[in-house]
């Protein structure tokens, strides 16, 4: 990872979205996945250029399917992450993780 | 597959999502993306699909343009700096937004106000633009014409007769090519092949018809001479019949297809809009399928038919004026060489277009067109009152620019920019609200419009709306921007001066004035939807002569399958079983419900001579009725009694019905009853006398607005027939079980034209209820602005003359002297708005009064109606202002500066 940036948080639950997703992720599965899991409301704006990002960074690659009919024949593109994506989701888990140690007693789950 | 050919996502969203996108994959990649959600969401809802999609679209119209500005910035200067121009003008850009963004209260404001205007205006004028001004789908369609056989005496257009039509054809020079067909309303088929069978319109077209309209196929041929003589069957297809029934297939062509239970065989297929003789016909095939068209062309005594109408194209250099005054020479010919057949015939040419939109539709349009345009006007006025208002408190910062160096020009010019971007950033709100009312008023005002499915956003309506919405950024603009520029910075900022330079006697004339002409145009527009308010109720509650609610209409075509007797046991069996079914009141049958055309018919009273054969004869109408009609349709029967089954027994005595209108016409202050009268085309002496035996109001059958005609009505039936049934409940809901009773009564005679009584009058007024709701709208819209407007400058004048209030209040006015100071300085706007507002109505009397039914243009109640909202309206909108100046403390007023 070295010289990259650190991920933001956006950027990561787009990278986890993608590995749940594995093969069947593009554009419209990966907003779904977030609004699903993640609960929140996916600004198609921010979706796109956070993927254009993430494939500059070399975190993400695609490739191109042929469209379907449901799509009026407009090509496809489905994303996978990249070694190197990985490389970088591991070691963010790994800063939360050390930032979450010892923390556990003041942050856990109020027991309704 | 089927949601995906009818539903497309906002075509200007998808338009603006291929302006945004990078041109390198992704463009095509996203696109397709946000389609395929569209589609998932429009199965569930149109509405939350056409949101979702633009959301998304602005969503990354916002990102992506974004991203193209990041990377213009990240270029190279040497690429950056094109020229000096283009930097000032992206500057004055860059400042004229961080501007806006500083006030978004105002910007919003004014954005909001001129999307309203803007919108309006483009989605009046994109209907406009597809109704009235496009060309219809026809080679040189302005030189079309359509003629009509004129029935002189009574003033009646009719169908003319195939004779006639050659000889006019032969003898004029005026029209370059004439052609005929039969008329429309006489043609319907059953078409089977494939698919299960379908009643559909179709038109019977003679030779040279589809070249007279300059009309290719999109497919295949149209008609030559041999279709003509031939056994063959061929027909030439519609567009929405080649793509319903042969799923838009090309190899249609030579399929066969059952016409009537002819085998006829598809050899073109028409393009998409066009629809003539109208929009209903979905086939065409040979005159020559008539059987009697070979006497038609050769019979003398065909002459006086009238089956066909004719349609000519206009010869190069004629117009219509020539024509019209050479078929006038030809018919007077045609009235010497046959009196028996053409005495009293003329020739009516008409104008294809005017046929098709018809002047009323077309007036309709213009107005609502002016009335959006003076709701146009007032939001400009009131974004000029926001801009100058606005000026006012930035004197300093543009006094601090022009000591620094800025030139009058550049200042001119960046207050110019500021309302530019935001004329440009209203152009794109209004094209989103005009999108959302052409979505109501096409699926909402189709019965009211011809050719509204013509309508869209096009390119058309983009450059109009971005047109008008920069002509308002400049003039609502121009004024405020040499105000500021015109002012000697180093005076002022020496001085501390922050009155604007017109100082503020002369700035609150301006303002005033721009009030003034709100209130004044909001005035004329709502003096113009209260009339036609009140002439809508009027129509509403005209005495219809007979029950409309819950009847339902169907027609039956008895065709040759029925001679006389079983005609009659025909209806009389239908009515038997109609009224067996549960929720059926009552049910009856008359020749020809909605008077689609009037016979030339006269009558001879008993003890009165003749009327001489070239004496006008007004316009009378004779029906048969089958007993039980007027039961079922509930008209009350004024003197005498409804027909009875045994009148239409072959050897009853001959018995008639008539109207009032008639009564009143032929017995005026007689009892009609009992009277006896001879009838025909000229009644001849030795026709048998039938008596009248009962008179019924009259009804308003042919549209609620026509007047009344003389009727007569027959016991008897044609082969023609409209069975009226008066159902308990909704009768929508009885149509299916009604068809399904015909259907096993005999299945080759499928009902059609099936509709609501009530519902085909409210098609005769639809285009009155749309103007009058369109105008009512649109002065409530003008209203609300030129309210705002009037808020706007007494909340200014309070806050301006704070001190002035305070000082008065210091010397002892008390707060309800100032409530009224306040409120007569308002009041006194809102008079010289109304003052101008009535002139200007009473000047725009006889535009409105060709629209009204029964109401005076100058109607008092309406006026007084106006003048009341206009001073309640206003006084409401000043009384916080007003309030709020009469709890000024006057120590506090006074101590500040």
């Amino acid at each position: 990872m070295g010289s990259s940036a650190p991920l933001g948080e956006f950027e990561q639950l787009v990278l986890l979205a993608i590995l749940r997703l594995g093969e069947d992720a593009y554009g419209v599965t990966i907003a779904g996945e977030l609004e699903r899991r993640a609960g929140r409301r996916v600004s198609r704006g921010a979706l796109y250029t956070t993927l254009d990002r993430l494939e500059t960074k070399g975190l993400l690659r695609w490739k191109i399917n042929a469209g379907a009919r449901e799509r009026a024949e407009l090509p496809r593109r489905t994303y996978a992450v990249t070694t190197r994506g990985l490389a970088v989701l591991r070691a963010s888990r790994q800063v939360l993780q050390r930032m979450w140690n010892g923390l556990d007693d003041l942050l856990k789950e109020p027991a309704s | 597959m089927t949601l995906r050919s009818t539903i497309k996502p906002p075509r200007l969203a998808t338009w603006l999502l291929s302006r945004v996108l990078p041109d390198d994959g992704r463009a095509a990649n996203i696109a397709g993306d946000l389609l395929e959600e569209f589609y998932a969401d429009a199965a569930h809802s149109r509405m939350t699909a056409a949101w979702r999609y633009w959301r998304h679209t602005l969503s990354i119209a916002v990102r992506y343009s974004g991203n193209a500005r990041r990377a213009a910035r990240e270029r190279p200067p040497s690429r950056q700096r094109v020229s000096g121009w283009l930097d000032v003008m992206r500057h004055d850009l860059s400042y004229a937004m961080r501007s806006l963004a500083k006030a978004p209260a105002f910007s919003a404001v004014a954005i909001l106000t001129l999307a309203v205007g803007i919108g309006a205006n483009a989605a009046i004028f994109s209907v406009l633009h597809a109704v009235v001004l496009a060309d219809l789908p026809y080679h040189r369609a302005d030189r079309l014409a359509v003629l009509w056989t004129l029935n002189v005496r009574q003033n009646i257009p009719d169908g003319s007769s195939y004779l006639n039509f050659r000889d006019w054809k032969e003898q004029s020079r005026q029209f370059e090519n004439m052609a005929v067909y039969r008329r429309p309303e006489f043609t319907r088929a059953t078409v089977t092949g494939g698919q299960e069978a379908e009643r559909i319109h179709i038109a019977l077209v003679g030779p040279g018809f589809f070249q007279v309209l300059g009309a290719p196929p999109v497919l295949g041929r149209t008609f030559d001479d041999s279709d003509f003589r031939g056994a063959q069957r061929p027909v030439v297809i519609s567009h929405s019949l080649w793509r319903q029934r042969f799923a838009g297939d090309p190899a249609v062509l030579g399929a066969s297809l059952d016409v009537d239970g002819t085998p006829s065989q598809v050899v073109g297929v028409m393009p998409h809009g066009f629809e003539f003789p109208n929009k209903d016909v979905q086939l065409w095939q040979p005159i020559s399928v008539m059987r009697n068209w070979e006497a038609l062309q050769t019979n003398p005594r065909s002459r006086d038919a009238d089956m066909l109408m004719v349609v000519g194209r206009l010869a190069p250099l004629a117009t219509i004026e020539t024509a019209r005054a050479e078929l006038d020479m030809i018919a007077a010919r045609l009235r010497d060489d046959y009196p028996d057949s053409n005495t009293g015939s003329g020739v009516l040419i008409q104008r294809l277009t005017d046929q098709v939109i018809g002047s009323r539709t077309e007036r309709s349009l213009w107005l609502l067109f002016g009335a959006v345009a003076f709701v146009l006007l007032i939001a400009c006025a009131n974004v000029a009152n926001l801009v100058l208002a606005r000026g006012a408190a930035r004197v300093h910062e543009f006094s601090l620019r022009t000591a620094l160096g800025a030139s009058r020009t550049r200042l001119v010019r960046l207050v110019l920019t500021e309302n530019i971007v935001l004329a440009v950033l209203a152009a794109g709100g209004g094209l989103i609200l005009a999108g959302l009312i052409l979505e109501i008023l096409t699926t909402w005002a189709a019965r009211a419009l011809p050719r509204l499915e013509n309508v869209q956003l096009d390119v058309n309506v983009f450059l109009f709306a971005l047109a008008t919405s920069l002509t308002c950024g400049l003039v609502a603009g121009l004024l405020p921007a040499f105000q500021l520029s015109a002012m000697n910075p180093v005076e002022r900022l020496r001085e501390g001066i922050t009155r604007p330079v017109l100082g503020w006697r002369r700035l609150a004339h301006v303002r005033q004035g721009l009030v003034i002409a709100e209130l004044a145009l909001a005035v004329m527009l709502l003096a113009g939807a209260g009339v036609l308010i009140r002439s809508f109720l009027r129509v509403q509650a005209i005495d219809r002569g007979f029950d409309s609610q819950h009847t339902l209409l169907l027609q039956v075509d008895l065709g040759s399958r029925y001679d006389g007797p079983r005609a009659i046991e025909y209806f009389r069996q239908a009515r038997a079983r109609i009224q067996a079914l549960p929720g059926i009141a009552d049910a009856g049958a008359i020749s020809n419900f909605f008077i689609s055309r009037r016979p030339d018919l006269r009558i001879s009273p008993e003890g009165r001579p003749p009327d001489a054969p070239d004496d006008p004869a007004p316009p009378l109408i004779r029906d048969w009725v089958v007993p039980g009609y007027f039961e079922a349709m509930r008209i009350p029967l004024v003197a005498g009694r409804y027909l009875q089954d045994g009148d239409v027994n072959p050897d009853a005595p001959d018995v008639v019905v008539i109207n009032q209108e008639m009564a009143r016409r032929f017995w005026p202050g007689e009892d009609a009853v009992g009277k006896r009268l001879k009838f025909g085309r000229v009644p001849t002496p030795d026709a048998p006398w039938a008596t009248v035996v009962g008179v019924v109001s009259d009804m308003k059958r042919q549209g609620l607005e026509e007047t009344p005609v003389a009727c007569l009505f027959e016991p008897g039936i044609s082969t023609r027939m409209d069975l009226v049934v008066r159902t308990l409940g909704d009768p929508a809901l009885m149509r299916n079980a009604i068809r399904a009773e015909l259907m096993a009564l005999d299945p080759a005679i499928p009902p059609y034209g099936i509709v609501a009584a009530e519902q085909r009058l409210g098609d005769t007024v639809s285009l009155r209820t749309l103007q009058t709701i369109l105008l009512a709208a649109m002065s409530a819209s003008a209203l609300i602005l030129a309210v705002i407007g009037v808020y706007g400058i007494v909340h200014q004048s309070v806050a301006a003359r704070t001190r002035e209030i305070g000082l008065r209040m210091a010397l002892g006015a008390s707060r309800p002297e100032v409530l009224r100071m306040i409120l007569s300085s308002a009041l006194g706007l809102a008079a010289a708005g109304l003052g101008f507002g009535l002139i200007g109505a009473l000047a725009m009397a006889r535009t409105m009064s060709s629209f009204l039914y029964e109401t005076s243009a100058v109607d008092p109640l309406t006026y007084m109606s106006v003048i009341a909202l206009l001073a309640g309206v206003t006084a409401a909108a000043c009384l916080v202002p007003a309030r709020r100046a009469s709890r000024i403390d006057p120590m506090v007023a006074l101590r500040c500066d």
